[in-house]
C-alpha cells in the first residue's frame, strides 16, 4: 500500500509522515508540487494532496490526474487551509475522494485514510 | 461594526488557538497588557502572506526566534539538529493554517477565499499597509503576534452580511 504526499512545506509533509506512520503506512513517497507528484502518480494507491502550491496547484494535478483512466484507481484525499464549502465542492466535483482540513487531529486523517484504503481494488481485479 | 469586529477578533483567536494546538501542542493565552517582553526586533522571526480575495489585506505572525524553533521541533519530533529552512518553513506553514482557519470561521461558508503563498524573513517587519491591526497572545509563555494591513472594514462587513 503506497502512498504520495503532496505538499510545497517540508513541515506539513512531515507531519502528515508522521501520522501515516503511527498508524503503520511506512511506504510514503514525498512531492514538492503537482508537477512533480505527476511524475509518481502511477505507483501509488493514495495521495495526500495541498491544494496551494507553487508550480502546479492541487486542483490542476487532480484534473490532470482524473483525465487519465489508466489512474482512475487512485484515491485522493485533499488536504487543505481552504475550508469553504466552494472548495470542497469544487474538489469533489473534479474528483478528488475525500476532503480534509487544516490543521486536523492525527485520527481525522488517519480515518479517511482507512476509510479509503479499505475500499481499493483487489490486484487484478 | 463593532460586532463585525468582535468576530474578527474571535475568528482570529480561534484560528491560533486550535492551530497550535492540533499542530504544535501548545496552548494560547490572550495576552493581558504588559505581562509579556516584546519581542526583539534582532530575534525577530516572522512569516507574511496576502489574502487576495474577497478582501484585499496582509496579515503576518511574528515570533521570537526561540519559540519559532521550539514550536518546530514539537512538530518535527525529531532530535536531528533543525535547519533554519525548517523553522521558516514551519513558520510559514503555520501562518498559512491560521489564516485558512480564520477565513473559514469569519467568512459566510459560501464565500471562497484565495490567499498567496507565505513568505517568511527576519528583524523588523516590513510596513503591512494602512490601518495596521495588531493582536498580542502568550504561545508558552512567549508573545506572539498577529498583524494585519490594509483592511477595509466597510467592504468587509458588506462581504459577510452578504451585501
Amino acid at each position: 500500500m503506497k502512498i504520495l504526499v503532496v505538499d510545497d512545506s517540508t513541515t506539513m509533509r512531515r507531519i502528515v509522515s508522521r501520522h501515516l506512520a503511527t498508524a503503520g503506512y511506512t511506504d510514503v513517497i514525498e512531492a514538492n508540487n503537482g508537477a512533480e507528484a505527476l511524475e509518481h502518480v502511477a505507483d501509488v494507491d493514495l495521495v495526500l494532496l495541498d491544494w496551494n502550491m507553487p508550480v502546479m496547484d492541487g486542483m490542476s494535478f487532480v484534473k490532470e490526474v482524473r483525465s487519465n483512466p489508466a489512474l482512475n484507481r487512485v484515491r485522493i484525499i485533499m488536504v487543505t487551509s481552504e475550508g469553504g464549502k466552494g472548495e470542497v465542492l469544487a474538489a469533489l466535483k473534479e474528483g478528488v475522494n475525500d476532503y480534509v482540513v487544516k490543521p486536523f487531529p492525527p485520527q481525522t486523517l488517519l480515518s479517511k485514510v482507512k476509510s479509503l484504503m479499505e475500499w481499493l481494488p483487489e490486484e487484478g481485479k | 461594526m463593532i460586532e463585525l469586529k468582535e468576530k474578527f477578533d474571535r475568528s482570529l483567536f480561534s484560528a491560533l488557538a486550535t492551530t497550535m494546538e492540533e499542530m504544535a501542542f501548545q496552548e494560547v493565552e490572550q495576552e493581558l497588557e504588559d505581562t509579556l517582553n516584546p519581542i526583539d526586533s534582532n530575534q525577530m522571526l516572522w512569516s507574511k502572506m496576502d489574502i487576495i480575495t474577497p478582501f484585499k489585506c496582509a496579515m503576518a505572525i511574528v515570533v521570537d526566534q526561540s519559540l519559532a524553533r521550539d514550536l518546530t521541533e514539537t512538530i518535527y519530533g525529531s532530535i536531528d539538529p533543525l535547519t533554519d529552512f525548517q523553522v521558516k518553513d514551519a513558520l510559514g506553514e503555520l501562518l498559512n493554517t491560521i489564516a485558512g482557519c480564520f477565513l473559514s470561521e469569519l467568512l459566510p461558508s459560501d464565500i471562497p477565499f484565495d490567499v498567496s503563498l507565505p513568505v517568511v524573513g527576519e528583524e523588523n517587519l516590513p510596513k503591512l499597509g494602512n490601518n495596521e491591526l495588531k493582536y498580542r497572545y502568550a504561545v508558552n509563555g512567549c508573545e506572539t503576534v498577529l498583524q494585519f494591513g490594509g483592511i477595509i472594514w466597510d467592504e468587509l462587513a458588506d462581504i459577510i452580511e452578504g451585501v
